[in-house]
């Protein structure tokens, strides 16, 4: 336990030095447009990794941290966030209900459904973000309904559609993984005597399959969050919305602790999404680990 | 391994194949600027279409916006898409797997450090991290640069792949490690390189494979996005889109053309939705080809000895549960005699 914590400061410093590397990749491999050719620069690189470096490590004045959250950056930081949180809570909220309904349906529709599941996996998910795009304007321009507001302006933030667009595809992927897992926990010991005990089929998934699954979801909500934020960033690319991406990608160029600091933004929703999952493992003592 | 094993692999990747040599001879057949024509005329001179023109006798597949005819753009364009994902992948699984070796073998203190910093990679999803480091190659025109900007951006995608496989390696090579046969080659003064060269290859080959594929269909996907973010594989090109203030892709690769087309839909729906096809049938194939080598090697995507773990248990469980009820009697037997 000691040696775990002793060994904190190296972890932190290791991922820091990650991102500051791999923000700094321009330096290290530049295009020169003027002979055409890409040039490999390691003094320079090494000369600016350290540089940032030392600026997060021994900086005394953290003034431009609280001036970088005090912009607009921030706003749209929030924006892109609360957009992600609602998703994400409809994505397990669906998912988890959607699979254990097919569950409950007879062997023959939920083999169908599944191989259904299966084959639109394998679809590329920008198709799908493409048809589900096409599908709600082609609503909007028949049947004339203006309930929500569709594209970005200049100041405008809308929730609607980049939820209902970007929270599919991460739905049906875990709808296929809690299916898959529950076909194994179908298999164990416990339920075989539930059934023999003559319990419903609703009693045995809803109160006990469930309860058993729930920890996998929250081992799998990196992944999730993986999808739903690529997804995101792509639904508001297309419908001209300036979110947290817009902002890192103007901010390219300019002070590389800002875009440093962007990026770990971007990592902190998996980060407590980890924290949680491994909370509630410890709490209920399972065995499955998470390490963030 | 048999060929006929392979039904699907084979047929697919002489598709993929026959694609790729029609598109590397393009230049000696096909027109430069791929039929332009602003208006079309019949034989007697009479005026039938303006672009874009719907697909038809004279356009098989119809032409976009420009006037360019979309078959001959994506011929031309399907050696950028097909050679930089199949290199990219080849690269990425070369790298990642002698760097993923070397860690856990040799330098297996360092490992953890090595994960830890490779965390950014596991915590921004890699769209974010690719668009910001392609952005000097990929908003302005530069002259005769096709190449050296391609080859820029193959770095940042092999870059983007690369810690995926290295991490997996070295944990399929953990898992081995304490396989009972691992172990004793060890015990008898096996050093790490004749452990490598005789355990550890033939399952390193197979699962190598199966991350090669695994990382062509990301690199595939990664390449999509990049599309849809108007960043182009060889980049962008002088002209527009006429009436739209959209770059073209300059290498005409198909996620350029879905890209630079998406907003075509309700107008000229074809220019969009054939290369939109091409790309997602270009999917299925690899996905295919996945499903085969997944079922040769009998792996279950995660735990590839689940099933015969399973059994395994079961028996050593009758087993166990044989040797109690025996016990049991025994035992049973000598109290009552006791008694």
């Amino acid at each position: 336990m000691i040696k775990k914590i002793l060994y904190l400061p190296v972890r932190l410093i290791a991922i820091l030095a990650g991102f500051v590397c791999v923000v700094n990749i321009p330096i290290l491999f530049v295009f020169n447009s003027g002979n055409k050719e890409v040039e490999f620069h390691f003094s320079s690189y090494k000369y600016y990794v350290l540089d940032n470096l030392a600026l997060f490590l021994h900086y005394n004045d953290y003034s431009y941290i609280f001036h970088y959250f005090k912009g607009e950056g921030m706003e749209k930081y929030a924006y892109t966030m609360t957009i992600l949180s609602i998703s994400l809570l409809l994505v397990v909220f669906i998912g988890v209900i959607a699979a254990t309904a097919i569950m409950m349906l007879p062997h023959t529709f939920r083999k169908r459904i599944s191989s259904f599941i299966d084959f639109t996996i394998t679809a590329p998910d920008l198709l799908i973000i493409f048809l589900l795009q096409y599908m709600v304007i082609y609503f909007y321009k028949t049947f004339d309904v203006k309930l929500f507001q569709l594209y970005g302006g200049n100041h405008t933030e809308p929730y609607f559609m980049p939820i209902i667009i970007s929270f599919f595809v991460p739905a049906i992927f875990l709808i296929q993984f809690l299916l898959k897992e529950m076909a194994v926990e179908e298999q164990q010991d416990y339920v075989l005597f539930l059934r023999a005990k003559g319990l419903p089929k609703s009693v045995i998934y809803i109160k006990h399959i469930i309860r058993n699954i729930f920890p996998l979801v929250l081992i799998h909500l990196q992944t999730i969050i993986w999808f739903l934020l690529s997804n995101i960033i792509v639904v508001e690319y297309l419908f001209n919305i300036h979110g947290f991406a817009e902002v890192l990608r103007s901010m390219y160029g300019q002070r590389a602790e800002a875009f440093i600091l962007g990026f770990l933004l971007f990592a902190v929703p998996i980060i407590m999404a980890n924290l949680i999952a491994y909370i509630v493992l410890k709490l209920r003592k399972r065995k499955e680990k998470v390490s963030v | 391994m048999k060929a006929f094993n392979y039904k699907n692999m084979i047929i697919g990747l002489s598709i993929l194949g026959i694609v790729l040599i029609f598109s590397l001879l393009y230049p000696l057949y096909g027109p430069e600027d791929f039929n332009k024509v602003m208006y079309l005329y019949d034989k007697k001179g009479n005026l039938i279409g303006v672009p874009p023109i719907p697909p038809s006798s004279h356009y098989l597949l119809g032409s976009d916006r420009n006037g360019a005819d979309i078959l001959l753009m994506m011929i031309y364009g399907a050696k950028f898409t097909l050679l930089s994902a199949f290199g990219v992948t080849f690269i990425r699984v070369l790298i990642g797997g002698a760097l993923g070796i070397i860690f856990s073998l040799w330098l297996k203190r360092l490992l953890p450090i090595l994960k830890d910093f490779l965390l950014v990679f596991n915590l921004v999803p890699p769209i974010i991290i690719t668009l910001v480091l392609m952005l000097p190659v990929s908003t302005t025109y530069i002259e005769d640069s096709v190449y050296s900007i391609l080859f820029y951006q193959i770095i940042i995608l092999i870059i983007m792949g690369v810690p995926s496989v290295l991490i997996m390696t070295s944990e399929i090579i953990d898992e081995m490690k304490g396989k009972s046969f691992i172990q004793s080659s060890y015990l008898m003064g096996g050093n790490h390189l004749h452990v490598l060269k005789t355990h550890l290859k033939p399952f390193l080959t197979s699962y190598g494979f199966l991350m090669a594929i695994q990382q062509l269909l990301n690199t595939l996907v990664l390449i999509m996005y990049l599309g849809a973010f108007q960043v182009y594989l060889g980049g962008v090109s002088r002209e527009e889109v006429r009436g739209l203030p959209i770059l073209n892709s300059i290498s005409k690769e198909w996620a350029g053309l879905i890209g630079q087309n998406y907003r075509e839909f309700f107008m000229s729906p074809w220019v969009v939705l054939i290369p939109l096809t091409c790309y997602f049938l270009l999917i299925i194939i690899i996905n295919m080809i996945k499903k085969e080598i997944e079922a040769s090697l009998d792996i279950n995507s995660l735990g590839m000895t689940f099933k015969r773990r399973k059994k395994k248990k079961k028996k050593q469980n009758d087993a166990v549960s044989k040797n109690n009820i025996a016990i049991k009697s025994d035992f049973t037997f000598q109290k009552m005699s006791n008694n």
